[in-house]
């Protein structure tokens, strides 16, 4: 398999009144095409920055990061970025919001407008996209960032925390939708999460990091095919376990 | 739904209406209070005259043709110098707050020139605009021009990163980043300056009409009062008012259109 996705020994860290704040350091990590890697670790110990950094936003001060064949040398379309906070422009509509990225892209209106219409259709959102974000409720407003992020059609990936805010039924309809996404299109998939059984039910690859400067403490691989049985299986009830002393619960 | 909870949907135009009703009540009712005041001579009627003989000499003033020419002059006065005011406002607000670089430069020069009440540059317009129109358009593009400048600039300088990063993750950069999210964020800063400005517009339009104008309603309120006609002294008062009151709420009317993604527009 190609490698979609190389972190190697970066370091970044956030300048302060009361001296830096080391985020990262020496930190490796790689995502093959099509993989789907979970991201576990406790608040604050650097995961959005690491997909920060990862989408360009933030360049490292050491250390490689280099998706597909080329480095990363700020944001790029094939990348996209689920934001924590969803960061829904406020201005635009859910339809607006869904193709902002084609738009700017210049692709063309029929297009754009069709793929807005299956991203919608696919996020069931399809009723709402006239409506503004404020009129959303969370989970819909989260599915919207998914919609909209979709719509560049990536080959990577980056969520952060995305299906956090969202209650258990909604949450596991997401997770249903994002496998459908991912089965249909195999794009490479960094996920980070605090939800150990998130972990599980999405990837192949799990790490759970430490507090910052985020170290890689444990990472496992998960056998598919993943059927909700699965997820008790001895095997994986085994994982879970190793997963959760490593976050120190 | 529980007694204080928020009026929503059928009930929110019922709630207006009764808050519309209320207000014009009150207004109503101190109309009455003014006439009856005015009518039972504690004040001497040519000092105090009542609505009544207000209205009448606003009538004969639109009889006349005055009133409209007054009215055209104010408002060609004030809406000129409020769309310069505004442009060159809202320009320099995004200018300060975008280019760290021009904020340096521009903004101590500006904020010690902000401190000098607009008024006290009439006489010095005057001397460099001529006692024509350009001097009285030069006020009020002053006066309006400061508050667009602060609101814009403090809008532009509240850009959410989120928005900016998802723009630039989304294929936006460049011009293109400032024109789709920049320029979105500082749009409800623009029209709450332009909010505030049309009130100080209609200030200095006064004060530029009081001093050295041979038409307009504050022209005419002064004149007025300087040949001891209160009458039409409050016949002008009465219509600068409602011409104020009627540019605010259409204002309003209008930046909801512009803003439909507001919670409150303005
Ligand atoms: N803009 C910033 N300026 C200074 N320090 C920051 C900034 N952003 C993050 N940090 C610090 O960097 C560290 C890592 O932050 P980051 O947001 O990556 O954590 P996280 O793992 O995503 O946390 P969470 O699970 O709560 O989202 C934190 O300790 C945080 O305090
Ligand atoms: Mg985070």
């Amino acid at each position: 398999m190609s490698v979609s996705l190389r972190m190697d020994g970066v370091r970044f860290s956030y300048p302060s009144a009361e001296g830096d704040v080391l985020a990262l350091d020496r930190f490796d990590l790689t995502v093959e095409a099509g993989e789907v890697v979970c991201v576990l670790g406790p608040s604050g110990c650097g995961k959005s920055t690491l997909l920060a950094l990862a989408a360009g936003l933030l360049s490292p001060e050491q250390g490689a990061i280099v998706a597909g064949e080329r480095p990363v040398e700020g944001p790029g379309v094939e990348r996209a970025l689920v934001f924590q906070k969803h960061a829904l422009f406020p201005w635009e509509t859910v339809r607006g919001n869904v193709e902002f990225g084609p738009r700017v892209g210049g692709v063309g209106e029929a297009e754009r407008r069709k793929r807005a219409d299956e991203l919608l259709s696919a996020v069931g959102l399809s009723e709402l996209d006239g409506q503004y974000p404020r009129q959303l409720s969370e989970g819909q407003r989260q599915r919207v960032g998914l919609a909209r992020a979709l719509a560049n059609e990536p080959k990577v990936l980056l969520m952060d925390e995305p299906f956090a805010s969202l209650d258990a039924l909604t949450r596991r309809q997401m997770q249903a939708l994002l496998v459908s996404v991912w089965q249909a299109r195999r794009q490479s998939i960094l996920f980070v999460t605090h939800d150990v059984d998130e972990a599980l039910a999405l990837g192949d690859r799990f790490v759970v990091l430490s507090a910052r400067p985020a170290k890689i403490l444990l990472e496992r691989r998960v056998a598919r095919p993943r059927d909700p049985e699965a997820l008790y299986s001895p095997e994986t009830r085994a994982l879970r376990e190793e997963a959760l002393r490593a976050l120190g619960a | 739904m529980s007694p204080r909870s928020e009026p929503s949907g059928r009930n929110r135009s019922r709630s207006d209406l009764r808050d519309w009703a209320v207000g014009a009540a009150s207004v109503a009712a101190a109309l009455c209070a003014w006439e009856l005041l005015g009518r039972s001579g504690v004040y001497p009627p040519h000092l105090f005259p009542p609505p009544s003989a207000v209205a009448r000499e606003l009538k004969s003033l639109a009889a006349s043709g005055d009133l409209l020419r007054d009215t055209v002059a104010s408002a060609r006065r004030w809406s000129l110098g409020l769309a310069l005011g505004a442009a060159l406002g809202t320009l320099m607000g995004l200018l300060t707050g975008v280019l760290l670089p021009a904020r340096r430069v521009v903004s101590p020069l500006m904020n010690l020139t902000r401190a000098i009440p607009f008024i006290v540059l009439l006489p010095l317009a005057m001397l460099w605009f001529g006692l024509g129109e350009a001097s009285k358009i030069a006020i009020v593009a002053w006066g309006v021009f400061c508050p667009v400048w602060l609101s814009t600039e403090s809008a532009a300088l509240a850009v959410e990163k989120e928005y900016v990063w998802a723009a630039r993750t989304l294929g936006a950069e460049g011009w293109r980043l400032w024109r789709e999210v920049h320029w979105p964020c500082c749009l409800p800063g623009v029209v709450t300056g332009l909010r505030l400005a049309v009130s100080t517009a209609t200030f200095a339009l006064a004060a530029a009409e009081m001093s050295g104008a041979f038409d307009g309603l504050a022209y005419r309120i002064f004149y007025s009062y300087q040949m001891f006609q209160t009458e039409r002294m409050m016949a002008g008062v009465v219509a600068l008012g409602a011409l104020a009151f009627a540019v605010d709420r259409l204002f309003v009317a209008a930046s909801r259109r512009v803003l439909p993604w507001r919670e409150e527009a303005a």
